[in-house]
């Protein structure tokens, strides 16, 4: 049976490396689909590991579809039925998660999003995924083929995992007139970019008591030379900007010290913040969910924590 | 008259249950029955937003009609009266007795039987469910009307008749003005809960009913993509370590040592 990786115009190598690691554990060879022109994929050979036995380029002159992929969903729908793939794995992210069920319902297929295991067993395909708020792990049989997946399994490493050279076959997306839309703008988001990949994050939940709690938070990630993350309560309030939400649908942090005041740790929060190496938290409840993900917990009133931690910062402010 | 879809699901309220709750889970049923049954999130942002573009379009000459859809057993009277309260001008329950939960291909298929029966200009949606978590609904709905889904939808404002929207995806916000019909899924919208109705909007409406419509039974008898083998909870990985003191500036001096150790 044939089984292909799909490669993204936004992954990056810790994406593919993690595909290429997820293929070790499941049988039979794989071809590599490689999609847009961005930096590493322009290299006209390929490194890749041993059980990659083609490469497929789709090519695309206009690689901006910020609104939609009809036209990538149909063109990767014919050729997947051309080469009579069973099997369809892609890194997990905002793009793949729209593109795939896409492709599936042109191929009348099983598709299922951010799975966290993949398993064959007797020709048929069993995989993991959070449901439930992220409370409960769901296993699922996916029943049709093809059967496409996309995982959040990302490599510890950043660089090529060099086996073997291959040759690219070049393939091109057809150009097509957008005609639905009009008047595109974009606009980049800078803040989002700091908080997403600060050393350091403090995270200001609903029981820091309002604005003044917020911007007490906020002076100390100041203080402390960290970024001011938030939970939803406190951005649906309208205390906290949308983009300093944490959680999974926001922000996904990875620093190296953590620490939240006042959040109840509901699984998509934690889901957010739960790449960080040490997290610390404060709530004044010791049944909260917070405790389960910290490293250090402090039960106590999150206000009076804050203003003690001002207090300690103070011969540092200026 | 400009008519919008808003598709919307009944969802446990996860936010309330205890940890021991979902302990208590069997293999195919989380065990949280007691708790709440709320609007989805998600949706709840797809019914705000229709709102505001009806109160738009209320201070031009194009008027919108709102109508709420939702797929289940049956719908509690406290959610549709809140709906019509606060300006949804129909609510429709398509009634389905096999459970709609984990089955994206047959929702989608069922929505589309009643879009293609009635004529509509917009579906507005919750990009996901927060109890599935499959985001595909919308997607499938789209290829199956051969109409553009805009995903990632975090702003939509009705000027001129027509709907310019705000995306958010990884580092970039995108606006273009909409010019067909379109799916719109909103995910992480700036406007995050539909509003309140006030008692006298209650009062309003407590006669109006919901139109129900029994699923064909057809849609029951295909096989599902997807097939749930088991559901587990998912256990906690960090073990926490309290830092104790007499009283809270001598935990924070503790915690301020530990955070800033290298």
């Amino acid at each position: 049976m044939s089984r292909t990786i799909l490669v993204l115009p936004n992954d990056d190598l810790e994406n593919i490396n993690g595909l290429f690691e997820i293929i070790e554990n499941i049988g039979g060879a794989f071809d590599l689909i490689l999609i847009g022109d961005s930096g590493y994929l322009q290299e006209s050979n390929f490194k890749v590991p041993d059980k990659i036995q083609s490469i497929h380029h789709f090519h695309d002159l206009s690689m901006s579809q910020p609104l939609g992929f009809g036209r990538y969903s149909k063109s990767l729908a014919e050729f997947i039925k051309q080469q009579s793939y069973s099997l369809v794995i892609s890194s997990a992210n905002e793009d793949s998660n729209v593109l795939l069920p896409s492709v599936s319902t042109v191929l009348d297929g099983s598709c299922m999003t951010d799975i966290t295991s993949l398993n064959e067993k007797a020709d048929r395909f069993y995989v993991t995924r959070f449901v439930y708020n992220m409370n409960i792990i769901a296993e699922f049989e996916l029943c049709r083929r093809p059967v496409i997946v996309s995982t959040s399994h990302r490599s510890s490493t950043s660089k090529w995992v060099p086996i073997k050279f291959l040759k690219k076959t070049n393939h091109f997306f057809p150009a097509t007139d957008e005609n639905w839309f009009s008047g595109l703008e974009s606009e980049t988001i800078t803040e989002v970019d700091g908080l997403r990949n600060a050393k350091k994050v403090l995270v200001a939940g609903r029981g820091v008591s309002g604005k003044k709690g917020y911007d007490k938070v906020a002076e100390i990630s100041k203080l402390l030379n960290a970024k001011t993350g938030t939970t939803r309560p406190l951005v649906q309030e309208g205390i906290a900007a949308n983009h300093e939400m944490v959680g999974s649908s926001g922000v996904i942090v990875s620093p190296e010290k953590c620490l939240i005041f006042g959040s109840s740790g509901a699984a998509p929060f934690a889901f957010g913040i739960d790449k960080s190496q040490i997290i610390f938290g404060v709530n004044n409840d010791p049944e909260s969910q917070l405790f389960r993900f910290c490293d250090y917990g402090i039960i106590d009133d999150c206000s009076l924590i804050i203003s003690e931690l001002l207090k300690l910062l103070q011969p540092f402010n200026g | 008259m400009i008519r919008i879809l808003i598709c919307f699901a009944v969802v446990h309220d996860t936010e309330n249950v205890l940890k021991s709750d979902w302990e208590n889970l069997t293999s195919q049923n989380p065990g949280i029955e007691h708790s709440n049954m709320i609007i989805d999130t998600y949706d709840e942002s797809a019914l705000e937003y229709a709102l505001q573009c009806k109160e738009m379009a209320s201070k031009v000459t194009c008027p919108i009609h709102l109508t709420a859809l939702t797929i289940g057993q049956s719908l509690s009277a406290t959610i549709y009266q809140n709906l019509f309260a606060v300006g949804i001008d129909r609510v429709v329950l398509l009634k389905e007795k096999a459970p709609v939960s984990f089955c994206p291909s047959r929702i989608s298929r069922i929505i589309h039987k009643f879009t293609c029966d009635e004529r509509f200009d917009a579906i507005f949606m919750g990009q996901q469910n927060s109890i599935t978590c499959n985001g595909q609904t919308g997607i499938r709905l789209s290829n199956l009307l051969n109409v553009p889904l805009i995903s990632y939808v975090n702003d939509v404002v009705f000027i001129n008749n027509k709907f310019h929207v705000k995306t958010k995806k990884r580092l970039q916000y995108t606006r273009a003005v909409i010019e067909q019909p379109a799916i719109y899924c909103f995910f992480n919208a700036e406007r995050s809960y539909l509003r309140m109705a006030t008692l006298r909007e209650k009062l309003k409406v407590q006669s109006r009913e919901i139109d129900v419509f029994d699923v064909d039974k057809t849609f029951d008898q295909q096989e599902n993509e997807i097939n749930l083998i088991s559901l587990s909870y998912n256990p906690v990985t960090r073990n926490c370590q309290f830092i104790n003191g007499q009283n809270a500036g001598e935990k924070a001096q503790v915690l301020l040592s530990l955070f800033m150790k290298d």
